[in-house]
């Protein structure tokens, strides 16, 4: 199956990045900025930050925060554009195709945030204090159509990408009953006839 | 010049009524067996670890290409073609029908009694349960008659099952686990259950699915099996009404025709497919198509409807224990009511409600740790998934035909499939789904639950059967109460086409047991 990594892509925001910065000037040079025609590229810390604010990071830490984008960031590498989906064992005739690759997409809307905290605040969204950069990232997201979280891979925005990745986990479903129910873990015949065990965090 | 495949019974699909039946023909004669499945053949246990873990991140499908590009029937709601048909995908689920479902006319003088009855399939039940390895506890023996204990002890209720189990007995209605395909202990050199929820991909291989009968009998060098090659067509011999061969195409060279020549024929591609070869082979002496002089063949087709509830239970659950597993009552199958309602009922874990979500109850968007204390609110009370199966009547005119606009890649009339309800079913559906409601609104009433959601699922067929449905009548049946053709000597149907109704709940154990029985009375003739 051919994967994003097969083709000795980039990983998401890594090695990207690092192009990205070395076209771009440091965040703490406005004025230099504004000479330089290229926009100001996402940073990994432009994902971080975006991260900090919509995940719960007053539960998770800043340690589990960065497990959590670590782990959405190999997701996204890993990732199979338009893979042939399941089909249930009983649903439709139709066989079914993933989204194309979102990495475009959001990495285009971190280099906006990056753009717009440039104009507005002539600093790295990073950089911006916290009220801030959520204010910033509310005017950025599309309207959604309601309350459910998206597909991760089809969600409109990275911030929404990231949000439904980690809230589709079994680490989230922990989290909410503070129990270690582990649901993606394979456990034996005779498990979960109890109580699960109350999460260690 | 076509090229020749000889054998002395000729198997067509290779799903779970296929594998029974070339077990069973192979343990207990000398014939050279061979199957022949247009799909492909998917051998894939040392992948399943893997392919459970991209069908986990990503939803991808774990058996990848199992179908047929341009291989498909409108109003078809499964596309798997492939060694192991669609039990491939399958939740392993295996209760058995239920006495009344054979008798229907008989005793509620409502739709049409089988030409069997519960008992003479009864044996065959246990035989499939035994060649597919099902765990269960069973039921009250007043509403789960069975002649021996399951083949292997039944699962151990889950937490949630246990409780919701508790709960829902306070309506006085008795629930017991929903037997299932599935290994608790070592069995027929399968792995034992790990419960890691994902039973449409078995990373240890203890459910059961039918590829594994297949390499079983392959490696023993039983059955001879042809993969990637379509039959299209059955053709008499020259002044008999007996099949002389299958003209097929390998798809791998679809200019090279195929000739699969054999004493003895076999229809086992379910119920949509082994209808539509025998339309599309007609002939001469039966322009109607093979098997047909009923002119049935296509016709009853059947299955069941489901209605599904969501209700919110006062107790503490943790959904993601072991989602695929059930709680199973026959209550309202057995019920003999003034006017006639049968169904199945099924409890499940659910997160109906209670998953995280983007916006509060006024639409402001949540943010951060809000998302997570939100969910949090809203999970302390609990939710269960029920599912009640009522049968749909079948009618003459729900049918497969040939499908006059749509042919596939290489030609053929593809089949096209049209539910119809019987009058006795548009009769019977206000009641039917108005007693189920009551159902639901009893069960939660009596355990201070309450009911979120319900919904009649009018689309989808879960179990779909009929095609070729069997009768000692040959001017009201496609084949005996065997499944042998009542027009052809040598021409069977097996499993899902043959049933003349859909009963009320999951149909594979019965497919299989009726395949069982059809392979006992080949040998015997």
């Amino acid at each position: 199956m051919p994967r994003k990594n097969d083709n000795a892509r980039r990983t998401f925001l890594k090695t990207g990045a690092a192009l990205a910065s070395a076209l771009t000037v440091p965040s703490c040079a406005p004025e230099a900025a504004k000479e330089t025609t290229a926009a100001p590229a996402a940073r990994p810390e432009t994902l971080s930050a975006v991260a900090g604010i919509v995940l719960p990071a007053g539960t998770l830490g800043e340690e589990g925060v960065r497990r959590v984008v670590e782990g959405f960031r190999k997701w996204l590498d890993e990732l199979e554009p338009v893979a042939e989906l399941d089909h249930a064992y009983i649903a439709t005739d139709e066989i079914l195709y993933g989204p194309p690759d979102p990495e475009p997409l959001w990495t285009a809307q971190l280099e906006a945030l990056e753009l717009e905290a440039e104009k507005r605040h002539e600093a790295s969204f990073a950089a911006i204090p916290r009220e801030e950069q959520e204010a910033l990232l509310r005017r950025q997201l599309p309207s959604t159509s309601g309350s459910n979280l998206p597909d991760p891979a089809r969600a409109p925005h990275v911030a929404l990408g990231l949000l439904a990745y980690f809230y589709h986990s079994s680490a989230a479903n922990d989290l909410c009953y503070e129990r270690a129910i582990e649901r993606t873990t394979c456990r034996g015949v005779e498990s979960g006839a109890v109580e699960p065990p109350v999460r260690r965090s | 010049m076509a090229r020749t495949i000889e054998s002395d019974v000729v198997i067509l699909g290779a799903g779970i009524s296929a594998a029974m039946l070339a077990e069973k023909l192979s343990e207990t004669g000398t014939e050279k067996i061979l199957v022949v499945e247009a799909g492909n053949k998917i051998f894939n246990l040392d992948e399943r670890t893997a392919r459970r873990e991209r069908f986990l991140a990503y939803g991808e499908n774990p058996w990848p290409n199992d179908h047929i590009r341009g291989q498909t029937a409108k109003g078809i709601t499964s596309r798997t073609m492939a060694v192991g048909g669609l039990a491939l995908h399958w939740g392993g689920t295996t209760p058995r029908y239920t006495p009344e479902d054979f008798r229907v006319h008989s005793l509620y003088g409502v739709g049409y009694d089988w030409p069997l009855t519960y008992d003479d399939l009864e044996p065959f039940y246990f035989e499939a349960e035994e060649r597919l390895g099902v765990a269960g506890t069973p039921g009250p023996p007043e509403l789960d008659p069975r002649s021996k204990p399951y083949p292997l002890p039944g699962f151990p209720l889950t937490y949630n099952l246990t409780e919701l189990k508790k709960w829902a007995e306070k309506s006085g209605i008795p629930f017991w686990p929903n037997p299932v395909a599935k290994n608790t202990v070592p069995y027929r050199g399968r792995n034992v259950c790990m419960r890691c929820d994902t039973c449409n991909i078995c990373p240890t291989g203890a459910k059961y699915t039918p590829e594994f009968t297949f390499q079983k009998l392959l490696e023993e060098k039983k059955i001879e099996l042809v993969e990637r090659t379509l039959v299209r067509k059955l053709v008499l011999a020259e002044g008999s009404d007996r099949i002389d061969h299958a003209v097929a195409l390998d798809r791998d060279k679809p200019d090279e025709p195929v000739e699969i020549r054999g004493k003895t024929f076999v229809l086992a591609s379910g119920y949509c497919w082994s209808s539509h070869l025998l339309l599309l082979s007609a002939s001469d002496r039966f322009p109607e198509g093979l098997a047909n002089l009923s002119g049935l063949v296509g016709k009853y087709v059947n299955d069941h409807r489901p209605v599904h509830a969501f209700l919110e239970v006062p107790l503490r659950l943790y959904p993601g224990m072991y989602e695929g597993d059930s709680l199973l009552s026959k209550h309202f199958q057995r019920a003999k009511a003034a006017k006639y309602v049968r169904h199945d009922l099924r409890i499940w874990e659910s997160s109906f409600g209670r998953n995280p979500r983007l916006q509060d109850d006024q639409g402001a968007m949540l943010m951060g740790d809000a998302i997570l204390d939100d969910w949090r609110k809203r999970s302390q009370a609990g939710a269960a998934r029920m599912r009640a199966y009522y049968d749909v009547i079948p009618a003459r005119e729900s049918a497969i035909t040939l499908d006059p606009e749509r042919k596939n890649p290489w030609g053929d009339p593809l089949p096209r499939i049209d539910f119809v309800d019987s009058d006795w079913s548009k009769e019977l559906r206000e009641h039917t789904e108005s007693e189920i409601r009551s159902v639901y609104e009893k069960i939660a009433a009596a355990g201070e639950g309450k009911i979120l959601s319900l919904e009649v699922d009018d689309k989808t067929y879960d179990h779909p059967g009929g095609g070729c449905r069997m009768g000692a009548d040959p001017a009201a049946s496609v084949v005996d109460p065997f499944g042998r053709a009542h027009d052809h000597e040598n021409l069977w149907v097996v499993g899902a086409p043959t049933i003349v109704s859909a009963g009320c709940n999951n149909g594979t154990l019965t497919f299989a047991a009726l395949t069982l029985r059809t392979a006992s009375a080949m040998r015997a003739s």
